[in-house]
């Protein structure tokens, strides 16, 4: 058990390299493959985490699950995300989390293929919410990568260029998944199963990439903290491994920042948005609007391909108009969410009009969820516990996501019309379903998120 | 220890990956038939016309039904007193019960059409519409249905060759 542990566990500091010179090349290499390497591959890590959002409409058509079982497994992976996020958060402040980060994805992707063979609502609940365990081990570790290898000063902007993993990961799934499952000729029309073992293929090959690239802290490798590097003013990165003790303290303080708990509150509202046209949206365009399955994941596609851009732009935008002042962004990009999917949910039934919707919702949302799950809380938090203060965001956000899932699909179920044509011992069934309550669901989150974060418009950064 | 344990743990992925691999081959569901698969690219191509349904759900609780058939599906069988009787026709499961269906049938040349409305009430939540036209008429081969909710409509075909519902046809 001591074996495994070390084997996680944040490295000691090597004896430190005195050329100049070659402390900066060295840094100015690993800061670029560190910012390539968790922003593509926390992306990667995405598509397992999302791939049963792809296969729910065909598993439901199937029979296999009813919308109320798929939001139940849905949910099971959010609830073990949250539960993943939040001890992982702890976790990352004390290991290296280039183990750590590869071994979260390689779990991730057996437990897709578990998924793949299984038939039954107990078992794919339970691989599902392991599989939110594992992914749990993604976010903290890139955000203490993050801590530990970018300054104060810049954080923003490349918490902005990570937070495009979200995008990233989401588009492969909407787009690349959906092209194996969606019915010819827009798609291959392989059986769901395929929907499983793609992710899990590129979630090895997402572990390999992070295990060969990602690095530790900067003083393993004999570099000074990044705060020397950088002179950015700030109190510096983690302190070493042996002041476990210190850490923990300053991990338990986040719990008393009482902005932090309007932060995960806010946020937790936001997930319900979010992963509401995540899990739901594409089956809600293919049963009341009449897409197929490829045309719906596309215009979800839109939605996470605008997120790339809207992340970067709150980064840019918080930090350079506005000082590094987080709330007038928020607000910006909170009403670049919330106005679209007005338009989505209640505007014209013409594909034009909800496909630009979607994309300014894709964008207002991904730039307000680089704040409130995890930029303005780490503003707000002490430096040296940035992955506790993500970790307990992190909680309340997938709480929300989980919960939402569950009466979700709940809602969906209780509106179900079945209309079956008996054949002898054959029954093909055609589901209805009416989306009117989860709909004023959804954007009653999104309003009340934006609500909770206007409340923080006086909030102080730490550091 | 680490550097000790690693060709191992290269084994042990390659044997896993080998594994999955059969796993999949093993594991691989059945396509469905090609002629299911593919229907809705030849539907069009039909030489007889094979019956239609359309169902309309209102807010109100009314349910609508037009069905239209070819005479010679019914094979010698009187096709009025057939379809007059609904329960050859459908049934439906509800909170409440609904009204007696109001039934209307024609006979035009080759083709019958009969036509059905149920009134279950605006408070009545309808849960399942059972279609037993497939049982009632053994030479009926396929359907095309539309179905219209107050929030979505459906269009696809039912054949008694196909486990579930073809969609995305080409109309006719």
């Amino acid at each position: 058990m001591s074996a495994i542990l070390k084997f996680f566990a944040a490295g000691e500091d090597a004896p430190p390299i005195g050329d100049a010179a070659e402390v900066d090349r060295l840094y100015r290499l690993h800061r670029r493959n560190i910012i390539v390497v968790i922003t593509l591959c926390y992306g990667l890590g995405y598509v397992c985490r999302l791939a049963f959002n792809v296969v729910k409409k065909p598993v439901m058509d199937a029979g296999i699950f009813t919308p109320e079982q798929a939001g139940l497994i849905g949910s099971m992976l959010l609830y073990g995300y949250a539960a993943g996020k939040f001890g992982n958060g702890f976790l990352a402040d004390y290991s290296n989390v280039k183990r750590f980060f590869a071994f979260g994805i390689l779990m991730s992707a057996l437990l897709n293929f578990g998924m793949s063979l299984s038939t039954m609502l107990g078992v794919s609940a339970l691989l599902w919410a392991f599989n939110g365990w594992f992914q749990g081990f993604g976010a903290p570790s890139s955000v203490v990568a993050l801590a530990n290898w970018f300054g104060n000063d810049e954080r923003g902007r490349y918490y902005g260029i990570w937070s495009t993993a979200h995008s990233i990961g989401e588009g492969l799934t909407y787009l690349g998944i959906a092209f194996l499952i969606a019915m010819p000729p827009k798609g291959l029309g392989l059986p769901w199963q395929w929907g499983f073992w793609t992710p899990a293929a590129i979630c090895v090959l997402a572990a390999f990439l992070l295990y060969r690239y990602l690095q530790d802290r900067p003083q393993t490798l004999g570099l000074p903290p990044i705060a020397a590097w950088s002179q950015d003013g700030g109190s510096g990165a983690r302190p070493a491994a042996h002041d476990a003790s210190r850490i923990w303290k300053d991990q338990l303080k986040v719990l008393a920042i009482p902005s932090l708990w309007v932060i995960a509150l806010a946020s937790s509202s936001m997930y319900i948005t979010r992963y509401a046209i995540n899990s739901w949206g594409n089956v809600y365009l293919q049963e009341i609007r009449g897409f197929d399955l490829f045309d719906a994941n596309l215009f979800i596609f839109l939605n996470t391909a605008a997120g790339i851009l809207g992340c970067v732009a709150y980064g840019y935008m918080s930090d350079k108009l506005f000082n590094a002042r987080r709330p007038p962004t928020n607000l910006i990009f909170g009403l670049l969410e919330l106005v679209p999917l007005l338009v989505i949910f209640y505007g014209p039934a013409n594909s034009y009009v909800l496909a630009a919707a979607l994309v300014i919702y894709g964008f207002g949302l991904s730039g307000i969820l680089a704040s409130l799950g995890g930029l303005f809380a780490i503003d707000i938090a002490p430096r040296r516990v940035a992955g506790a203060a993500m970790g307990f965001i992190g909680v309340f956000s997938y709480l929300g996501a989980g919960t939402q899932d569950y009466i979700s699909g709940k809602l969906i179920y209780d509106s179900e019309i079945r209309v079956v044509f008996s054949i002898g011992e054959n029954a093909p069934t055609v589901f209805f379903y009416d989306y009117t309550a989860p709909i004023i669901f959804w954007v009653g989150a999104s309003v009340l998120s934006l609500l909770l974060a206007a409340s923080l418009w006086r909030a102080k950064t730490r550091d | 220890m680490t550097s000790r344990l690693l060709p191992y743990c290269g084994k042990a992925v390659l044997t896993g990956v080998v594994l999955c691999a059969v796993a999949l081959a093993a594991c691989t569901p059945e396509v469905a038939s090609d002629y299911c698969r593919n229907h809705h690219e030849i539907h069009a191509q039909h030489q007889d016309p094979p019956g239609t349904l359309s169902v309309t759900m209102t807010e109100q609780g009314l349910l609508k039904s037009e069905l239209v058939l070819p005479v010679a599906l019914f094979a010698g069988a009187d096709p009025r007193s057939m379809l007059e009787a609904v329960e050859n026709v459908y049934s439906l499961q509800t909170e409440k019960d609904c009204r007696e269906p109001q039934v209307s049938v024609a006979i035009s040349g080759e083709q019958v059409s009969a036509a059905y409305l149920s009134d279950c009430g605006p408070e009545n939540k309808i849960g399942q519409l059972d279609i037993a036209l497939f049982d009632a008429l053994p030479r009926l081969d396929e359907v095309v249905v539309t179905v219209t909710t107050p929030v979505a409509q459906k269009h696809f075909a039912i054949s008694r060759q196909c486990e579930s519902a073809i969609f995305r046809l080409a109309r006719i």
